[in-house]
């Protein structure tokens, strides 16, 4: 039980440095806030009239293949949208401009996610570049009301 | 156990801690001593807690990914395993396994100490046992608690991490960005807090324990089993008390 | 009376049980004393007395001029750094070696460089005849090398009073001889007073300079060793011929045997 002082102080030592490690990787890592270790992205805007449960760090992705992150979400109170910025890995810089953009929804009750359908175009998107063709996330009540809107006018109608 | 009985000891113990955290200056004084009982603490539980947070989190993973499946939204699973974690499981699990390894080592170390006359020993060599033997070993549990708590919560997200991505296919971007999205900074203080206010108190019953215990084998034996009941009703009350006021 | 330790009119109980009785003792200094009689008559409770570990329920203690009872905690703790104690088993801190045992208070109360601090703890080895064991543990030792590494610990502060608490008690016969020697020598050339609390009769013959046989809660006799060798009180004539019985009886008390036998059944 006895080992000698210097194994002693480089034990604790060495647990005293991993405990700290793991605090800061708790804080940095797995909340909300914290350092953002830069990659290699460039950004991309986006004007959306709703952007339903979106959240930054939510994946944006092509054909089903994530290629970015949401960096910020923030309200335009002159266009009276949101506006969202999207971090794109550098490595995608072929995305036609004519490309459009929609909120989608993973799962029932899963989180958003942002949808790029690649367009036509030979002009491809550079930095800090905006896209115009966007949907909106599409909101349970609104669909549900839409379809009871829908049901009622047939009923009416039907002689 | 008779209800008098209880109460004396609480008074007892209340006093004793008094006694204890007003000779702490010694820990700044003679940092070696205090080395040594994180050491004690910290070093020598790391991979129980490690271990056991891998293990956690895998189950974490598994349950949370069954749970979350039967409503469509398994990307969630970060988010749930993280909050479980951080706030609750992290410093509860963590704490109670202290009580387990660390709580009953520095009981026995001092049951032991106090039966072979070494206190009194040191007593007659003019030297405050309280000072030289309690309060290291108290603060070196305060300190080791929340490392030990960070790191269990690491290994539990690791764990939860390697069933849903790897095994479940749950993707890693979501389980991460999820989490990140809905864990604040609150989130990691209060397992913090929690982890920190847990390691008080197991500090402070652990070594009471150790200095009120009869001083032979069974006395000894009998009171490291106490330091493991009282510290674990302890850690799941203050648990609840902390929780309710954060919330 | 002026001696270095006083004990004046002390009382003192146990759960009830009375242990001394208006006991009345002087201790010179420089001198071997010993402390002896049957056992439970409370020779160790003395010595806890003495160094302040319990006080009397009436009475005094007064040792190097000072009541115990009036003193601080911290008055207390600098009179016991004048004071050495030898425990019966010795009372090595385990999770140290023998080197860290006998530095112990010195690393505590004086801030000796190492280098000086390695000198005077293997010097008092030596004097100890132990310098060669000094990287050993306490578990390691013998119970005659255990009790001599803890004389060299009550040493290395230079005490004045050493009390020793049963130094003989399960030795054999050469590491009792050594034991015996390094009271006598410690006691000379150090010139301390040395308290021995013992019931080893051959050995306190042959060291003491005075002795005290307690018996019934107070002093029954004292004096030099020859002189209480020709004593006619029955009590110490039975104790230092070690005969089993005489006013200390061989029987603890109980009732005549067939009263006793159905007494054992019925219960």
């Amino acid at each position: 039980m006895m080992k000698s002082r210097q194994a002693v102080e480089w034990t604790t030592g060495l647990f005293v440095v991993l405990g700290f490690a793991a605090i800061f990787f708790l804080v940095t890592q797995v909340t909300g806030q914290g350092l953002k270790v830069n990659q290699s992205t460039y950004s991309l805007t986006a004007l959306f009239d709703n952007v339903g449960g979106l959240k930054v760090g939510a994946p944006v992705s092509m054909s089903g293949v994530t290629v970015g992150r949401v960096q910020s979400i923030r309200y335009d109170q002159k266009r009276a949208k949101a506006v969202v910025v999207l971090a794109v890995d550098q490595q995608f810089n072929q995305i036609p401009n004519d490309s459009d953009v929609a909120i989608y929804t993973a799962g029932l009750l899963g989180g958003n996610y942002v949808g790029i359908t690649a367009g036509a175009s030979d002009v491809v998107f550079k930095n800090n570049d905006q896209i115009e063709l966007t949907q909106s996330a599409i909101v349970l009540e609104n669909l549900i009301s839409k379809f009871l809107f829908e049901k009622a006018k047939d009923g009416t109608a039907k002689p | 156990m008779n209800i008098t009985l209880g109460i004396r000891r609480v008074g007892q113990w209340s006093l004793f801690s008094v006694a204890l955290l007003a000779r702490s200056a010694v820990v700044l004084k003679r940092p070696r001593l205090l080395i040594e009982q994180i050491y004690n603490c910290g070093a020598r539980s790391l991979i129980i807690v490690m271990l056991s947070g891998l293990f956690v989190g895998m189950v974490l993973g598994l349950q949370g990914y069954d749970l979350l499946r039967r409503f469509g939204s398994t990307e969630s699973l970060g988010t749930a395993v993280a909050l479980g974690l951080l706030r609750e499981l992290g410093p509860v699990v963590t704490a109670l396994l202290f009580a387990g390894r660390a709580g009953t080592a520095l009981t026995s170390e001092i049951g032991l100490m106090a039966a072979t006359d070494q206190l009194v020993a040191m007593d007659m060599m003019a030297v405050d046992p309280l000072r030289r033997v309690g309060a290291p070993r108290l603060w070196g549990s305060v300190i080791a608690m929340p490392l030990l708590a960070a790191v269990f919560a690491v290994l539990g997200l690791t764990g939860a991490h390697v069933i849903g991505v790897s095994l479940m296919g749950v993707d890693a971007g979501q389980f991460w960005s999820q989490m990140r999205a809905s864990v604040e900074l609150k989130d990691v203080v209060e397992g913090i807090v929690k982890s920190i206010l847990f390691g008080t108190a197991l500090g402070l019953i652990a070594v009471f324990e150790g200095f009120q215990s009869e001083p032979t084998p069974e006395g000894v034996g009998q009171a490291t089993t106490r330091t493991v009941v009282v510290s674990s009703i302890a850690v799941l009350a203050i648990d609840y008390l902390v929780t309710a006021v954060l919330l | 009376m002026s001696g270095i330790i006083e004990l004046r009119g002390v009382d003192y109980s146990v759960r009830g049980h009375a242990v001394f009785q208006n006991l009345t003792l002087s201790i010179a200094p420089h001198q071997v004393n010993a402390i002896m009689g049957p056992s439970g008559t409370g020779k160790t409770t003395l010595l806890k007395l003495i160094t302040g570990q319990i006080h009397p329920d009436r009475g005094e203690v007064w040792v190097n001029g000072q009541n115990l009872r009036s003193l601080s905690l911290k008055a207390l703790y600098a009179l016991r750094l004048k004071m050495g104690y030898l425990f019966q088993n010795g009372a090595l801190l385990t999770d140290l070696n023998v080197f860290e045992n006998v530095a112990f208070p010195l690393r505590e109360h004086e801030h000796l460089d190492e280098r000086a601090l390695v000198r005077s703890v293997l010097t008092t080895l030596e004097a100890v005849g132990l310098r060669g064991a000094a990287d050993l543990k306490p578990s390691e030792l013998s119970g005659g090398m255990a009790r001599r590494v803890a004389l060299a610990r009550a040493l290395i502060c230079k005490p004045m009073i050493l009390l020793y608490d049963e130094p003989f008690a399960g030795l054999d016969p050469i590491a009792l001889g050594v034991v015996l020697r390094l009271i006598r020598s410690t006691n000379d050339e150090l010139k301390i007073t040395s308290v021995v609390v013992s019931h080893d009769v051959h050995e306190i013959e042959k060291l003491a300079d005075h002795v005290a046989i307690l018996a019934d809660g107070q002093v029954a006799a004292q004096g030099t060793p020859q002189a209480l060798t020709q004593s006619q009180n029955p009590l110490i004539k039975q104790f230092l011929s070690g005969s089993p019985d005489g006013p200390v009886s061989f029987h603890y008390q109980a009732p005549p045997l067939e009263q006793h036998i159905q007494d054992w059944m019925a219960s």
